[in-house]
């Protein structure tokens, strides 16, 4: 087998990996799109997001004379929704 | 936007930040990329891990983008860096992978034996020449691009190309010679 025959099974391999990639059902370059908008937003926002919710949480927690766990339970909710109304928000962008 | 090339794309994000613009070049490239980084390690969570942590990076720093490669080189020189990263934490990765693995509805189906055996080839390689053999003959890079993209010099790129074609020669010859033995 010479060099050149070799080159030709090696971008044979290669085409058909990016064939398989594009074609799988998960549609990767969707998938790779959607998930990057969601981690670029992790990244720009998370830190913000999670000062508010303490803050948030704090001050309820002040003024409401509410105990840890209760405190927690809003916080966690807080958070999941925000997080479920990005991923909807993105998963509609996409479609 | 689908109809805008590459270079038009990049301008705009460098721009704006546009997401869509980028999210364009992303589903252009996202199969190229992902067949890249599964041929350098051929791992598939690996891979989408190192494809995902490549998109951001390159989104954040598409700024410093200058022409003088083309867009994909590029990204795979940040992918080929981001996969490497990634390897070097595999141990802790490695739960999560088996969970993956096992999620998987339908992996990746080869149509052909030849690319079973290349696949099988391919992992026997070093890291080194996998990476150069892939880049320069598979992709059709020059040395001195899979030299800059593997941050190695470019007399190791050359001997890496040599020794992995040997190898590669060897091993689908020994393939081709099993197959018509058996």
């Amino acid at each position: 087998m010479d060099d050149q025959r070799l080159q030709d099974m090696l971008r044979v391999y290669v085409s058909e990996t990016e064939a398989i990639e594009t074609a799988r059902k998960s549609e990767p370059a969707e998938n790779l799109t959607a998930q990057f908008h969601i981690r670029v937003w992790w990244r720009q926002n998370g830190k913000a997001l999670v000062l508010l919710t303490v803050a948030v949480a704090a001050a309820l927690a002040s003024a409401l004379s509410l105990d840890i766990a209760t405190l927690s339970g809003l916080a966690l909710g807080g958070v999941a929704s925000l997080a479920l109304l990005f991923i909807g928000a993105v998963s509609l962008m996409i479609d | 936007m689908k109809t805008l090339s590459d270079r038009k794309l990049i301008t705009l994000v460098q721009a704006t930040g546009d997401g869509e613009a980028f999210s364009e070049l992303a589903k252009r490239h996202g199969p190229a990329l992902l067949a890249f980084l599964r041929a350098l390690g051929g791992d598939e969570f690996l891979a989408e891990e190192a494809a995902q942590e490549s998109l951001i990076l390159a989104y954040t720093k598409l700024a410093q983008f200058r022409s003088a490669s083309s867009f994909r080189t590029w990204l795979f020189r940040i992918a080929y860096r981001e996969h490497a990263r990634l390897a070097q934490k595999d141990t802790r990765r490695s739960v999560r992978r088996q969970s993956y693995r096992e999620q998987a509805a339908a992996p990746p189906q080869r149509d052909s034996d030849l690319s079973l055996d290349m696949e099988k080839a391919l992992a026997k390689l070093s890291d080194g020449e996998r990476s150069a053999i892939i880049l320069c003959d598979a992709y059709g890079l020059s040395h001195a691009q899979a030299a800059e993209i593997m941050r190695a010099p470019l007399g190791s790129v050359k001997t890496y190309v040599r020794r992995a074609r040997r190898k590669m020669q060897d091993l689908l010859a020994h393939e081709e010679k099993g197959t018509e033995d058996g």
